[in-house]
């Protein structure tokens, strides 16, 4: 169930990336604001939908940390254009990728004590080379 | 540098939110509403401030279909860390990279380098690897 998931959540990040790279080769960089706000809002009207046929109610644990989320999601998105824009892909799509898969290991294992077996361990290092060899040309 | 290291640490961020909420029983739907509304306040000011909207017909349909598509990854992937290690899943949906490339292979016809090949060639071993242990959960 765990990989079937994983794999759901793989193939629509994908299919999104994809978006992303059509509209960057369709309007160029000048529509990138524009881009990640309507996309932002119709992430949310899928949510609001299903929150509505849901009938969600929030509470408050899941209104702080979600507030926490969009703040990282628009930081992260803000700093990495202007990341891009400064320094060379080389560069930046190693330290991005690898860093960001590093980084949630380093602080699951300490928040969470999440161990990873040596062959996940060896997964992680193939996947980081594999992100880092796909990102630059 | 600094815009690197700050959008590497806001990404990373926001699996680790995810995967807190899990843990403290968040409703997954709840939290990305909470998360996209947020964004869109916060990239609206952004952009007011600092940019201007630039609406076009094909970057509009485009970034829908993004941000519908990410709102679904999203769901998925929270799901998933209730039974998944967060560091694990979050290296496999970043493979997703390889999504875009394969379809610049497949309709833009584009002809992939050396070491593009090899990273896609690595990301069926590097999920195989991952997936281990974290299916038992």
């Amino acid at each position: 169930m765990w990989l079937k998931l994983v794999l759901i959540s793989f193939l629509f990040c994908g299919i999104s990336d994809t978006m992303w790279k059509i509209a960057g080769e369709t309007g160029g960089s000048y529509t990138a604001n524009t881009y990640i706000f309507i996309f932002h809002i119709s992430a949310l009207i899928g949510a609001s939908i299903a929150a509505i046929k849901m009938k969600k109610k929030i509470t408050r644990n899941e209104f702080f940390l979600g507030v926490i989320a969009g703040f990282s999601i628009v930081i992260g998105s803000i700093c990495s254009m202007k990341a891009i824009l400064k320094m060379p892909g080389i560069i930046y799509f190693p330290v991005s990728s690898g860093g960001s898969l590093l980084f949630v290991t380093i602080m699951a294992h300490i928040l969470w004590k999440e161990k990873i077996s040596l062959r996940q361990t060896a997964g992680l290092m193939v996947a980081i080379i594999s992100i880092i060899l796909i990102s630059t040309k | 540098m600094i815009y690197l290291v700050i959008s590497v640490v806001s990404f990373a961020s926001a699996a680790l939110i995810y995967k807190y909420s899990n843990h403290i029983n968040c409703d997954r739907i709840s939290l990305i509403l909470c998360e996209r509304i947020t964004a869109v306040v916060l990239l609206f000011f952004y952009i007011i401030m600092f940019d201007r909207f630039t609406f076009n017909p094909a970057i509009t349909v485009l970034a829908f279909t993004g941000g519908i598509t990410i709102f679904l990854s999203r769901v998925a992937l929270i799901a998933s860390l209730k039974c998944g290690k967060v560091s694990i899943s979050w290296t496999i949906v970043n493979l997703s990279v390889v999504i875009p490339v394969l379809s610049s292979i497949l309709l833009w016809s584009e002809i992939p380098s050396q070491r593009q090949i090899i990273g896609l060639l690595l990301v069926p071993a590097a999920i195989g690897l991952l997936q281990e242990q974290s299916m038992g959960h």
